[in-house]
């Protein structure tokens, strides 16, 4: 159920998760929905809290990769794996968690998740970081998420062929200053 | 002198600015799927019928709703590029003041902007609008960047608003209030840094 949640959220936004919608997306009754759950909001912020567990298990899996690289790699290899990996996700996950974090500031139910979600990627990109050296790991990791996130948002709704190459080299920027090496240049 | 009255013409058009205002509101309050003609019209204390005179379908409304926001954007960046060519913004303050401008100057606005650009996975009919605002947005700071020596500007601009865009959703997400300011200033003099008077790097 929560699962179609998700889906609603991706094609109706936040605002068409309503029990019938719900009901039909996870083919069940439509009695179903509001036996498992008193309220919409209640609904929606089990869906968010749900986006919000598989994005700290998908980092899990991210850090153990990471930790695996970190050996084999230069810094640039090393941060454009990370970079791949995180930007991975499918472009509708992303969709619904944009969502969430948009409605957080007129729903309360979303605030805790959405902080959740938030934290989870930061702290992830501070371990990376903090493993390359960088002076302040935890400034570092909020300033990689929030690039690597506004990219994201522009790509949603306007994708680029060259995306990807500039988000690169933006990454490459924010994380060679805060690891204090010089910028490497492909010229 | 006897004042004389509005025309038909200015009356028309202070209506059609007020729904827009009221479509604003909306959006912020609501979302994207709160927006109906009646809401609007309600907000807007018009008759219901006067959205639809004016727009021929909710998209229509939605798009035209969020050019008027990136307009005023790009009219003050356009500001800032005058001070930057005169030299009375020096290239410190610029980074500060284009942030001010794109997003701290209007946090409700920044919102209801990222909402459009949400929704416009699922109304093509908005997709076209939300992409030319974003090549507004991108255009003026091309046009800015370039004021203050950087090469290549219609590229890092992409990068520049990437990164301010990314800095407001997470305020919108998870503020930490001053912090996040500071945050973003520094990664985008470190932009600015990279690129002035070098280019790109090619690719």
């Amino acid at each position: 159920m929560l699962d179609a949640a998700v889906e609603v959220i991706a094609d109706h936004g936040l605002e068409g998760v309503t029990h019938r919608a719900v009901a039909r997306a996870a083919e069940v009754p439509l009695s179903t929905t509001s036996y498992f759950f008193g309220s919409l909001d209640e609904l929606v912020g089990a869906a968010v809290t749900r986006i919000a567990d598989g994005v700290l298990a998908d980092v899990d899996s991210l850090l153990t990769d990471a930790a695996g690289m970190a050996a084999t790699s230069s810094i640039d290899g090393y941060i454009d794996r990370f970079v791949d990996i995180i930007t991975a996700p499918r472009a509708r996950q992303i969709l619904v968690q944009f969502e969430a974090y948009l409605g957080s500031t007129r729903r309360v139910e979303l605030v805790e998740p959405v902080q959740r979600i938030v934290q989870a990627y930061e702290s992830a990109a501070t371990t990376v970081l903090g493993a390359l050296g960088a002076t302040d790991p935890e400034r570092a990791g909020r300033h990689l998420v929030a690039v690597l996130d506004g990219f994201a948002i522009n790509r949603l709704a306007h994708p680029r062929p060259d995306d990807h190459e500039l988000l690169r080299e933006a990454v490459q920027l924010v994380a060679a200053a805060h690891l204090g090496v010089p910028l490497t240049r492909a010229s | 002198m006897p004042v004389r009255p509005q025309s038909h013409y200015a009356r028309g058009h202070a209506r059609r600015a007020k729904v827009l205002e009221a479509t604003i509101e909306v959006i912020a309050e609501r979302g994207i799927e709160g927006v109906t003609h009646r809401s609007v019209a309600a907000r807007a204390e018009v008759p219901s019928s006067t959205p639809s005179y004016f727009f021929t379908s909710i998209d229509e409304l939605i798009g035209a709703a969020i050019t008027t926001i990136a307009e005023q954007v790009v009219t003050a960046v356009d500001e800032l590029i005058t001070a930057a060519t005169a030299g009375v913004v020096d290239e410190d303050e610029f980074a500060d003041q284009l942030v001010e401008l794109m997003s701290d100057a209007r946090p409700q606005l920044v919102r209801v902007q990222f909402e459009a650009y949400l929704a416009s996975e699922r109304r093509p009919d908005l997709q076209a609008p939300v992409q030319e605002i974003m090549r507004g947005f991108d255009a003026a700071t091309a046009q800015a960047l370039r004021a203050v020596g950087v090469v290549d500007a219609d590229l890092v601009a992409r990068q520049f608003v990437a990164v301010i865009d990314g800095f407001a959703l997470h305020r919108i997400a998870w503020s930490r209030g001053e912090e996040d300011r500071a945050a973003l200033t520094a990664v985008l003099r470190r932009l600015l840094d990279s690129y002035r008077g070098e280019g790109r790097a090619p690719a």
